[in-house]
């Protein structure tokens, strides 16, 4: 069978991302059929049944690729089934074999039954028996492949056993929906058994939970994708980076190209690697564990999972919100990225609200839980107004009759609402915990109309109206409503105590904060300044432990509420004084803002005068180089090494050096990279950073003809021998130069740097003056030049070892992080990018 | 505050301020010290942060830290620009 055959009747449906193993399987589908006949293939091009083999509508496609016998294989499980796959070699394909492990007489006896029971008479036996299979096919567990066509009529479907049949709201059982409403965390919430399903019911929820996997597959196969894509640009960049001259002007912008591309791996490694994506891997894990239990007396399906699948899609949307969110920080490059992981977003949300609303949390639902959110407003509402009479003894009882009215309608909704749903939809609803609760409270509150007082509510807050202008009553204010504090309490009766203690704490911080303002403002030091920031944030800091509790849960439930707040106290401490007028204040709403990065700061000082300064260009150059040689002494830059070499390659064959001497040049920075990953790190780095100075220095020595050799020498050898070796290259290339141009530039000499140049030291060492003297009548040849260059920068590494050994003592820390992230089994390369990351 | 200029701070000092870049909207240089009797730069550098509070500028002087380091590439990339278009001049 040729090759096109598969790919005329079959097209990719989508990849299955293995992210443990790194494998990624692509699954076929059949282009005529979205349901049915579907296939995955491995790496090495074999492939396999990913449907119900036994599922007739699979058939017929299975049989194309694989030998099987339907009968043999209907009553085994996974287990006993042994598949050998397809496989497509040289664009033709060869037949599978599904087939049996191992022939056992259980087997044979359940096969021999099959078949005499196998009727084929009739459509409503032929119907049957279809049916049993199937449910035999339940027996597989096959449950996230598992595909199979609704061919259900309604004659099928039985009859509910387990469903309510009268058509009024039962509140049964107490004793059991007490427990329940204790029960009421969100972890291990399993959905009740006593939520069935028909054969209908199952397969759609099947459906769904296949679908969900095929989203959250083809979500982590777009993280995977989009980290190759940045990975493999990354290295092409750093290809064209390694061979390109410093002198192209294109280097510095394929650098920032480069470093932008690494940032971009590292943030979706970030993204990959969270604690978000972790958790999406459990939810995943989850949804495949959703079971399907089949009930042999009733002939219904029960699905259980390890939490209700309203609970799992709450969570499931804030991670992938938390995902998103990451994807929107990051600069990941690719719109295009952004815009497709938005749509899986989309579509496994939606996909989720499929899955839950099939456990009965409807729109009704929704709406049932609204209207009993209502209801206790008008319940607190009808208790205020009784307050209120009894202040101002004035009536409000139209007022209270209006809400009792609208309590018993919205009552009455409810109820006529969910009497009348369908028998099996109403059954799931009032299985909900929140929906049995709201019933129960409905049912046991009954108040007649505008008669009866409604009961008096159970609690009652201290004092909401009054006004603490003493801080020591606000903090025993709100140390006394967290004391009563109950969790069992209504939930409206624990928010507005949050509520009221939110703004207890509002008027406190209120109070302490213009009391630091008046001393702040007053402070006349820094230092007194100081003292009163950190004292003002151990005040704010104080606040979490008026919010102690003996209860954990409250404990937790107060921090969690309150801590965003407390945080927003110390980041406005000092935002509000009047030194800082122009900071807009912060709209309390809007989320806090990344604080900015802390850099380590050696002290301030304040610029009292200031001058234009003009400068010849290659002085410059020299001062700066030298100070980039001094300032990168002791630490890492891994592009360094990159540079060196690209400046030596750059400089030596434009002055034509030949291959030896390059060759001899490059080795020592070679040496010294090669170096750093055996260890002797701080050392090397020093010299690295000197060579540096050399070869920026050479680029200059190049690039601007002989007057830029200040910077080339200065760059050469860092410290110390600048004059000396400077004013001695100086006069050798003058003369060299000397038939084709003159000189631009005197040898600076100490004039005042605000007159002209910032002068490098001269010379003093007169040997070396009189050698240049000697050499002037001979124009030195370039390769006498680049051997000059090369012994110079050899003596200066030499000079410095001394003083750089003593040095590496002194970077012990950093010899030691080197070695942990050695012993991390990190290679060279990725050593390298560890510091590229750190930086 | 711009580079190219020579700042004298609060406590007498003197210093050229040789580059400048700007990374998320703070503005850092690359500072050598002069010498207050020659005139002449010194081997002392610094990278300050610039802080502005009214009128009034400040310099606050980075100690070591790897924030320092990823600013001091900046510098370097500028300088290899330096170093380019001086070569284009030359040519």
């Amino acid at each position: 069978m040729e090759n096109s055959i598969f790919e005329e009747l079959y097209e990719e449906d989508y990849k299955r991302v293995d992210l443990e193993q790194n494998k990624v399987s692509k699954m076929y589908k059949p282009k005529d059929n979205e349901k049915t006949g579907n296939f995955y293939m491995d790496d090495d091009n074999n492939f396999y049944p990913s449907g119900n083999i036994l599922d007739e509508d699979n058939k017929e496609y299975y049989e194309q690729f694989f030998d099987f016998d339907i009968e043999e294989l209907s009553n085994m499980s996974k287990e006993d089934i042994e598949i050998e796959p397809a496989k497509i070699t040289n664009g033709s394909i060869e037949k599978g074999r599904i087939k049996l492990k191992e022939k056992e007489e259980v087997i044979e006896e359940t096969q021999t039954e099959k078949i005499v029971e196998e009727p084929t008479q009739n459509n409503e036996e032929l119907e049957n028996s279809k049916k049993e299979m199937l449910e035999k096919t339940d027996a597989i567990k096959e449950k996230t492949e598992e595909r199979i066509e609704q061919p259900r009529n309604d004659e099928t479907i039985e009859q509910d056993n387990f469903t309510k049949t009268n058509n009024n709201i039962e509140i049964e059982e107490p004793e059991i929906l007490e427990e329940e409403v204790q029960d009421k965390t969100i972890e291990n919430i399993e959905i009740k058994n006593d939520i069935s399903f028909d054969y209908y019911g199952k397969t759609e929820i099947e459906n769904i939970q296949k679908e969900l996997l095929k989203n959250i597959t083809e979500l982590k196969y777009s993280f995977m994708e989009h980290q190759n894509k940045i990975k493999q640009k990354k290295e092409k960049i750093y290809e064209i980076f390694k061979t390109m001259p410093p002198l192209d002007p294109k280097w510095a912008k394929t650098n920032q190209e480069y470093n932008k591309e690494n940032y971009r791996l590292n943030g979706i490694n970030n993204i990959i690697n969270s604690d978000n994506f972790k958790t999406l891997l459990d939810i995943e894990n989850t949804i495949n564990n959703i079971s399907i239990e089949h009930n042999k007396e009733t002939k219904k399906y029960h699905i259980t999972s390890k939490i209700n699948p309203y609970e799992l899609a709450q969570r499931t949307s804030k991670i992938l919100s938390a995902i998103a969110n990451d994807v929107n920080k990051q600069d990941l490059g690719s719109e295009e990225f952004v815009n497709s992981i938005t749509n899986k977003i989309q579509q496994i949300n939606n996909n989720m609200k499929k899955l839950y609303s099939k456990f009965g949390y409807t729109d009704l639902y929704f709406e049932i839980k609204n209207s009993y959110d209502k209801i206790n407003y008008l319940k607190n509402q009808i208790n205020h107004w009784k307050e209120l009479e009894k202040i101002q003894g004035k009536s409000y009882e139209r007022e209270i009759n209006e809400a009792l009215y609208e309590i018993e309608v919205t009552k009455n909704t409810i109820k006529s609402k969910i009497n009348n749903l369908p028998e099996e939809e109403k059954n799931k609803i009032t299985n909900i915990d929140d929906v049995k609760n709201i019933i129960k409270e409905i049912e046991n509150n009954k108040e007649p109309i505008g008669k009866e007082k409604p009961k008096e509510q159970e609690y009652t807050v201290e004092e909401p109206e009054q006004e603490y202008n003493d801080r020591e009553e606000l903090i025993n204010a709100i140390k006394g409503i967290v004391s009563t504090i109950d969790l069992n309490a209504k939930a409206e009766e624990i928010n507005q105590k949050l509520d009221l203690i939110e703004k207890h704490l509002i008027e406190l911080n209120k109070i302490d904060q213009l009391a630091f303002e008046d001393k702040y403002n007053n402070a006349k030091t820094d230092e007194e300044k100081q003292q009163l920031i950190t004292e003002r944030e151990n005040q704010v800091e104080s606040y979490r432990d008026l919010l102690k509790h003996e209860n954990k849960e409250i404990e937790d439930l107060l921090s969690e509420r309150f801590n965003p707040l407390i945080d927003k106290f110390k980041s406005e401490i000092i935002n509000k004084t009047k030194d800082n007028p122009e900071i807009p204040k912060e709209d309390p709403t809007k989320e806090t803002e990344e604080p900015q990065q802390e850099i380590p700061k050696k002290g301030r000082l304040k610029v009292i005068a200031t001058k234009a300064l003009k400068w010849m260009k290659e002085h410059k150059l020299a001062i700066v180089a030298i100070g980039l040689a001094i300032t990168t002494a002791l630490f890492v830059i891994p592009t360094t090494h990159m540079m060196i070499n690209s400046a030596l390659w750059s400089v030596g064959t434009k002055l034509g050096w030949n291959a030896s001497t390059l060759g001899k040049l490059h080795s020592i920075n070679l040496g010294l990279s090669k170096s750093v990953a055996s260890g002797a790190y701080a050392f090397e780095e020093i010299s690295g950073a000197y060579t540096l100075g050399g070869a920026v220095g050479a680029q200059a020595l190049y690039g601007a003809g002989a007057a830029n050799l200040v910077a080339a020498i200065t760059g050469l050898v860092g410290l110390g021998t600048v004059g000396t070796f400077g004013a001695s290259i100086i006069n050798k290339i003058k003369n060299r130069n000397k038939k084709k141009e003159e000189p631009q530039q005197e040898i600076p000499t100490e004039k005042p740097i605000e007159e002209e140049v910032e002068v490098i030291e001269e010379t003093k060492d007169k040997e070396k003056e009189k050698e240049v003297e000697n050499e002037k009548s001979t124009p030195l040849t370039k390769e006498q030049i680049a051997e000059m260059i090369k012994s110079e920068i050899e003596k200066a590494v030499a000079q410095k070892n001394e003083e750089i050994s003593k040095l590496t003592v002194e970077n012990q820390n950093l010899r030691e992080q080197i070695e942990m992230l050695k012993q991390q089994g990190l290679s060279t390369e990725e050593l390298e990018e560890e510091q590229v990351r750190s930086l | 505050m711009e580079k190219d200029t020579i700042i004298t701070l609060e406590d007498n000092t003197n210093y050229a301020l040789l580059d400048e870049t700007i990374i998320e909207g703070r503005k850092f240089f690359f500072a050598v010290k002069i010498d207050n009797k020659t005139q002449n730069p010194t081997t002392e550098y610094e990278i300050f942060e610039e802080e502005q509070e009214g009128e009034d500028v400040y310099m606050n002087a980075l100690e070591e830290s790897d924030f320092k380091q990823a600013i001091l590439i900046d510098f370097t990339n500028n300088y290899m620009h330096m170093v380019g278009e001086l070569m284009e001049e030359a040519e």
